[in-house]
């Protein structure tokens, strides 16, 4: 087991009113696995990610429950523990690379970030040999040229593999890719679910994958969650899910698929 | 006129302006992107046409220069309707953030050209009637767009642009920053609107499967080049070209 989450509630206090945006959350993953949320907008896919991550923010929220990884509780874990963490262990790449990458770095730089902080004993050349080689993995061409460009040189897609190159640079065990395609081309998404597959395959890295596409979660992951306002409402094999799903909202995500037939009006 | 729309051989430059500092302000062959290239389609009345093709295949430059909003242009453009209007892929940047929804449901009625100007209750009225026919509670005038969800905003935008009385909306990408589900609802609420009002309707997309639920017939495009068009189910079941292939085969179909 690499990651154990247990009656995960997350509430915020920023409002009149506290609101609830994830309740009483389970949830296992197992080393190696695949394993694909799914939820309309604003159903609390990305707060689970964010504290899986160690993201969240510590004001204005109350959080509970406790997040296992490797047996270590992250949830209410110290600043110094998460940040051994981030993007050493666990990744995380999000849907809008242009807002995550820093305008006016170049590219090697951010690829590089997270040795600078996780391997100091690595001299400046053997991270570069190391970015090279994570740009070539995510499939870039050229990864030399790459290296020297800044985020606005290059296209959506070939921003979000160099995201997934920063996040993937230490070999985390765990990536975790909240809607990474939403923004792209369906010909771009393709691409980047092979890859995933890919790294998954050939390192071995467990991946967590978020999307409001369960025609993507399916070529994907082996196992859903589907989350609705918070809750996990319906979890099972890709095959079960998509044979016998049991809750209505599951159904409709199913038949929100857009399919090769006219809609009826 | 059958036709609504003819475009025939258009073409599209850019200045690149990059190329223009480094070549010191002289026009060279290479500081002029080519976006468009040869374009020729007709588009007749009632019809709804879909244009398929990646991001930067040149997409939202043909819609511009439909609505005359790209003046270097070479070619010929007919378009048979005075007030053709336009729906944008972000709901987020496309509202007014300023406005309530009912004012900014209200501005076309405000500048009624000919005819005499509506009064308040009677452009109240209008909106009113217009927000439940693309399925909004009448209450959300109310409300500023940052109150609203990002398939609430786009039936805005969408009624916005029907209260103008147009017969032609070209709609880019109008699903394609939404949630499945939601994109399910639009397409729903585009194909009603369509029949109901014979709209024309050119429908932009990078995905095949919304393609083929809106469209009678479609045009793919790449790099400024339409490859082929023809009826749906033509041009689905045999694709002339490898790249036809490749954006069906992206779409899971
Ligand atoms: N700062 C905040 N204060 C209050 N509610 C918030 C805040 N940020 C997000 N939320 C709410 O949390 C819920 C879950 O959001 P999120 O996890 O981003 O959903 P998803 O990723 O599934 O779209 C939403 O209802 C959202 O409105
Ligand atoms: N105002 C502009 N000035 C210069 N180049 C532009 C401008 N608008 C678009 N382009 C370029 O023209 C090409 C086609 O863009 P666009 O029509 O927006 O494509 P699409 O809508 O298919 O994504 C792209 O290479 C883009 O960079
Ligand atoms: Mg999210
Ligand atoms: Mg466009």
């Amino acid at each position: 087991m690499l990651l154990e989450v247990n009656n995960l509630n997350i509430e915020f206090y920023d409002h009149d009113l506290p609101e609830r945006v994830v309740n009483d959350l389970n949830m296992k993953l197992d080393e190696g696995e695949i394993l694909g949320i799914v939820g309309e907008s604003g159903s609390g896919k990305s707060m689970t990610a964010m504290a899986i991550a160690g993201l969240l923010k510590r004001h204005d929220m109350k959080t509970e429950g406790e997040i296992l990884f490797e047996g270590e509780e992250l949830l209410h874990a110290k600043r110094d523990t998460l940040r051994q963490y981030q993007g050493n262990e666990i990744s995380i790449v999000f849907q809008e690379p242009m807002t995550s990458l820093n305008p006016v770095k170049r590219i090697g730089w951010q690829v590089e970030e997270s040795l600078r902080i996780h391997r100091p004993d690595l001299d400046s050349s053997e991270r570069y040999r190391r970015a090279i080689e994570a740009l070539r993995d995510v499939e870039l061409d050229q990864p030399e040229l790459i290296y020297k460009k800044y985020p606005h040189e290059l296209s959506g897609g070939m921003r979000q593999r160099v995201m997934i190159a920063s996040a993937m640079i230490c070999e985390p065990k765990l990536l975790i890719a909240d809607e990474p395609t939403t923004a792209l081309d369906v010909t771009i998404q393709l691409q980047i679910v092979k890859l995933l597959q890919r790294l998954n395959r050939e390192k071995h890295t467990t991946i967590l994958f978020i999307s409001h596409d369960l025609s993507l979660v399916r070529r994907l992951c082996s196992r859903i969650i589907v989350m609705q306002n918070g809750i996990v409402v319906e979890t099972g094999t890709t095959e079960d899910i998509f044979h016998n799903p049991v809750q209505e909202y599951t159904r409709m995500l199913i038949n929100a698929i857009p399919k090769l037939e006219k809609p009826v009006i | 006129m059958e036709n609504i729309l003819e475009v025939s051989n258009l073409n599209v430059y850019y200045a690149n302006q990059g190329s223009l500092l480094k070549n010191f302000g002289r026009r060279t062959d290479q500081s002029v992107q080519h976006v468009l290239k040869d374009v020729s389609f007709v588009m007749k009345r009632g019809e709804v046409l879909g244009l398929v093709g990646e991001s930067g295949c040149g997409k939202t430059t043909l819609a511009k220069a439909i609505l005359g909003m790209q003046k270097q242009y070479d070619g010929k453009i007919q378009l048979d309707c005075p007030n053709p209007q336009m729906v944008f892929q972000d709901p987020y940047s496309s509202l007014n953030p300023s406005k309530k929804i009912g004012w900014i449901l209200e501005e076309p009625l405000r500048m009624k050209k000919g005819g005499e100007r509506l009064t308040k209750e009677d452009r109240v009225r209008c909106v009113d009637k217009m927000l439940e026919r693309v399925g909004l509670d009448t209450r959300l005038r109310e409300h500023y767009p940052s109150e609203l969800s990002g398939g609430q905003r786009q039936r805005v935008a969408i009624a916005t642009a029907l209260l103008c009385g147009t017969t032609f909306l070209i709609a880019d990408e109008p699903v394609s920053a939404l949630d499945v589900t939601v994109q399910a609802q639009i397409i729903r609420l585009l194909l009603k609107l369509h029949k109901e009002m014979d709209i024309s309707i050119l429908f932009i997309s990078h995905d095949l499967r919304v393609v083929y639920q809106m469209c009678d017939r479609v045009m793919i495009m790449k790099n400024g080049v339409i490859l082929e068009q023809g009826q749906v189910d033509d041009i689905y079941r045999n694709p002339a070209t490898d790249y036809t292939r490749l954006l069906l085969d992206a779409a899971n179909l």
